[in-house]
């Protein structure tokens, strides 16, 4: 009976932090100790010790290493971010190209549906090492170059028309199979957007391709930012990107792990802020369904 | 949809000329195009799960094999310990991907509906626990749950999901919290007039009404955890306890030549790459299956949307 004595905002107030709560206890329990012990990682140096928790600390000594001595890292770190930010207006701009296709009244759209589903099957974990990287005896790797160049080509154009075109197709390949849940995300926020608007638009004398800038383009905006985030999050972590595979290289190869732990904090503060300003400069952008409350 | 369908049908007679069917064979060459892409390597590997030895070396062979050689099959379901591994993965899959979805659409709906203190921090740590990549926290976890003796039981993968994190759960968060602020606000607020708490309006208005999200993310959920074989493999270390992508490693590492195989006098059991293509199909299958089943679901899921005019 007490509850109905506390304001109604205060009432809400508590019940978000009710509905928070697994999360607050799952932040204690489960993540503030990795997280906080792989940042001392980053401070301290194992060197002569063979048990963690007698490590000794060195301060900032691995971030100085870091920038001054390896000359393997800031290559990597260039490579890594320059493919993530290539690749992530391209996966966007293709998957929502190939779901307004997929949404069109066509034929057969019930098997490409089901075909646009493999990549997201497929393409991650094992499956997709195994799949992409191990291949056939006969043919090693021409999994991922399902469309390769032939070699006569390059006698009637030229080595570097070639080189172009080769280059060009394995970007295509490559982002065709990372747009699998992009794909999905987008299918099926397209799919909640309701009829009536575009009827109503249809009778208002609204063409297509207007239909499709003023209704589908604006309702699609709060996905765009999911699949933004996701896809800038999930490059810069892909086991095959150059810094993860240094990183993986250094600890578990050499077992410098906090020296790696150091590199690791540096990639994801640069990663962290890229982030924070991609969803600032797109949230001006992004349409919500619903006036805001205070 | 019906009305907007006879519209477009209209519009598609009325244009009946041709730079109608011109668009319509290019869209078609573009889907078929990149339908090829999707199923080259899917293709290949069922061809290549049914050819022998032989078949698989003879370069004169690349689509169709001479024989069909089942064999492969058995020799895989052999190797991937199916019916103690599969069902392992089954259990682990469901279990975090059941906590997944309730855990996150409820901790998201706090994010989208709510105002209090601390709530900008608390999505930061979203953000934060997305992006971290679990390589790094791993060997401060293994010894976390080395402490509380949670190796070798499924705890460490499961319980955390139950708790908004486990494999990849910030992006479950987001993406719900995404969803429920584009839900009107008039049906929540109608539920409220009615004398539904907060609580009840999560259970019984925003759940059905965000029912597309929970079936993406479900899908979403069971596939990774389904494929993840990076965590188990450092928690799990008995054989019998793994899940079956790990036990896929198994199959990898058995691989081996003729004339070893021969040597060693394990023929009938020789792991070729048509059996490694074999495994990888049999771990798919219930990802198909899956997909089959939910798609009719979450591809007509919300024409009914809440609000009808």
């Amino acid at each position: 009976m007490k509850i109905k004595k506390i304001s109604y905002e205060k009432q809400r107030t508590l019940f978000g932090y009710v509905f928070t709560a697994p999360f607050i206890i799952g932040t204690l329990v489960f993540f503030a100790y990795p997280v906080i012990y792989s940042m001392l990682f980053a401070l301290g140096s194992f060197e002569g010790n063979t048990s963690v928790d007698n490590m000794s600390f060195v301060g900032f000594a691995n971030f100085k290493a870091l920038f001054g001595k390896d000359i393997n890292f800031m290559p990597d770190f260039a490579k890594a971010i320059a493919n993530a930010l290539i690749n992530t207006p391209l996966i966007v701009l293709i998957s929502i190209i190939l779901v307004i296709c997929l949404n069109k009244n066509i034929k057969l759209k019930g098997v490409f549906r089901v075909i646009f589903f493999l990549p997201f099957v497929l393409g991650n974990g094992l499956i997709y090492q195994t799949l992409m990287y191990s291949g056939s005896t006969s043919d090693t790797m021409v999994m991922l170059n399902g469309i390769s160049v032939p070699p006569q080509f390059s006698d009637y154009f030229g080595e570097f028309l070639t080189e172009i075109i080769t280059v060009l197709l394995e970007r295509f390949t490559t982002v065709l199979w990372k747009s699998g849940l992009p794909i999905l995300l987008f299918l099926s926020a397209i799919q909640s957007i309701p009829v009536s608007v575009y009827e109503s638009a249809h009778c208002d004398g609204a063409s297509e391709w207007k239909s499709f800038w003023f209704i589908t383009l604006p309702m699609l905006t709060p996905t765009i930012l999911v699949v933004i985030v996701y896809t800038l999050v999930d490059s810069f972590n892909d086991i095959n990107n150059s810094v993860m595979q240094y990183y993986q290289y250094l600890a578990f190869k050499t077992y410098q792990h906090s020296y790696a732990s150091a590199m690791a904090w540096t990639y994801f503060l640069f990663v962290i802020l890229l982030i924070l300003a991609v969803t600032a400069i797109t949230r001006k952008y992004v349409f919500y369904n619903t006036e805001k409350r205070s | 949809m019906g009305n907007f369908l006879i519209g477009a049908k209209n519009f598609a007679i009325k244009c009946k000329n041709k730079n109608f069917y011109l668009s319509r064979i290019l869209l078609y060459f573009f889907l078929l195009c990149v339908s090829f892409v999707y199923l080259f390597p899917f293709l290949k590997m069922i061809i290549n799960s049914i050819m022998t030895y032989t078949d698989l070396n003879d370069p004169a062979v690349t689509w169709i094999p001479h024989s069909i050689y089942p064999k492969n099959y058995k020799i895989a379901l052999y190797y991937l310990n199916i019916h103690i591994n599969g069902i392992n993965s089954l259990i682990i899959t469901l279990l975090s991907t059941v906590g997944h979805i309730i855990s996150c659409s409820f901790i998201a709906y706090g994010f989208a509906r709510f105002t209090f203190k601390m709530k900008n921090l608390l999505f930061a740590i979203v953000v934060f626990s997305i992006i971290i990549p679990p390589q790094v926290l791993i060997l401060p976890q293994y010894i976390y749950y080395l402490k509380l003796d949670f190796l070798n039981t499924y705890l460490p993968i499961v319980l955390p999901c139950f708790f908004g994190y486990g494999l990849r759960g910030g992006l479950f968060i987001y993406i719900f919290r995404q969803n429920f602020l584009g839900l009107p606000l008039e049906i929540e607020d109608a539920a409220a007039v009615d004398g539904y708490g907060p609580l009840r309006t999560w259970a019984f208005i925003v759940m059905p009404n965000a029912k597309n999200t929970a079936l993406v993310a479900f899908l979403v959920s069971f596939v990774w955890h389904w494929n993840d074989y990076y965590e188990p493999s450092y928690y799990l270390t008995f054989q019998d306890k793994l899940p079956l992508p790990a036990m896929l490693n198994n199959v990898l590492t058995a691989k081996s030549d003729y004339y070893t195989a021969m040597l060693n006098d394990t023929l009938d059991r020789l792991v070729t790459d048509g059996v490694i293509m074999a495994a990888i199909f049999i771990c798919t299958i219930p990802l198909l299956i899956l997909y089959f089943v939910l798609q009719r679901g979450f591809m007509q899921g919300l024409e009914r949307s809440g609000l009808v005019e």
